[in-house]
């Protein structure tokens, strides 16, 4: 009789766990937007587990610039809630990756397993939870100080999921190829782009398009 | 020796004052740095995707940013008349133009695809 209470009471124990567990996926999968539109949650991931710049041994080349530091520092205090806080930088663990052009970027994690990243010169710091890495193998920032298809060049650049064979951007002048450095990139465009592909070494070809920008 | 009692008290009421006259300096340098370093919040929401939302009106800015959920994309631009500069396209949060408008402008943030439920906020400065 005890054994049968045991058993039945390790039943209704599993059963309830069972359901409690699958209310909680419910509830990360679907977050009721408040304005009557449900939309799907994007699961975040570390992206420093994505990254190349990730997968060596941290030398003293990557410490932190003393202004970036100052930056990273700021970000989260200046944050307008706390859901869009991006955590405190952990600057002992960050990656600086230099190109051949000078562009340097900064690659910091957070105590919110974000990653801050700092473009110098020129770049203002900013954070993500990895979602488009993961989804997309990329993750990118367009910049023209003049507007695009004016005078300066486009400047698109970003990191890249490990095992991407490359990164081409396309504009209506053709494909160009960018250098991919510890799985980050910069180009510069003289037209408009207008998606980026992201070759993949299992063969298959991740594209985001870049949409129209909106009227002035 | 009098004369030297005379200096002496001179100079301990000239030290005595030295405060006052850092803290009226600073009131004259302050003030005027704050207001052109003024952030405004011209914009906030939640969804709203394809929404784009300018500042009321124009000024020389500092910087343009939007904080958003991070992973879904918005553009930040300056408008004047009707040629943009400063424009960004960018999912990283906040999304930012560091530079300045250099003549008036309003300071614009649009919308991509941000459809996470989390409160946005578009900031410039204002002078």
């Amino acid at each position: 009789m005890k054994r049968l209470i045991t058993s039945s009471s390790s039943v209704l124990l599993g059963f309830s766990a069972a359901v409690g567990a699958l209310l909680a996926v419910s509830v990360v999968a679907f977050a009721d937007t408040g304005s009557g539109q449900v939309t799907a949650a994007r699961a975040s991931v570390d992206p420093t587990t994505l990254l190349d710049s990730f997968q060596r041994p941290r030398t003293e080349r990557d410490a932190l610039s003393p202004e970036v530091d100052s930056e990273l520092r700021t970000l989260s205090s200046t944050a307008p809630s706390d859901a869009l806080a991006p955590g405190d930088p952990v600057a002992a663990r960050s990656r600086r990756v230099t190109h051949d052009d000078g562009t340097t970027f900064f690659l910091v994690p957070t105590t919110r397993k974000q990653l801050c990243i700092a473009v110098v010169p020129g770049g203002a710091a900013g954070c993500t939870a990895g979602i488009g890495l993961a989804e997309d193998g990329v993750e990118f920032q367009l910049v023209d100080s003049d507007g695009l298809g004016q005078g300066d060049p486009t400047v698109v650049r970003g990191i890249v999921a490990a095992g991407a064979a490359g990164l081409e951007v396309a504009s209506a002048s053709g494909t160009h190829e960018a250098a991919l450095v510890e799985g980050t990139f910069s180009i510069s465009l003289s037209d408009v782009p207008t998606a980026v592909v992201v070759p993949m070494r299992d063969g298959s070809v991740r594209q985001v398009t870049i949409p129209a920008p909106p009227q002035p | 020796m009098s004369s030297s009692r005379s200096e002496r008290h001179s100079a301990q009421r000239a030290f005595r004052r030295l405060p006052l006259l850092v803290i009226a300096l600073l009131l004259m340098i302050v003030p005027p740095t704050v207001a052109w370093a003024g952030q405004i919040n011209y914009a906030s929401g939640t969804n709203g995707v394809g929404g784009t939302f300018p500042t009321s009106g124009e000024a020389v800015r500092s910087y343009n940013q939007v904080w958003h959920q991070s992973g879904y994309y918005w553009w930040v631009w300056y408008l004047h008349g009707s040629s943009q500069t400063g424009l960004v396209y960018d999912n990283a949060n906040p999304t930012k133009y560091p530079g300045g408008s250099g003549t008036i402008a309003y300071a614009k943030c649009s919308n991509q695809n941000d459809n996470s439920g989390v409160t946005w906020t578009c900031q410039t400065t204002t002078p």
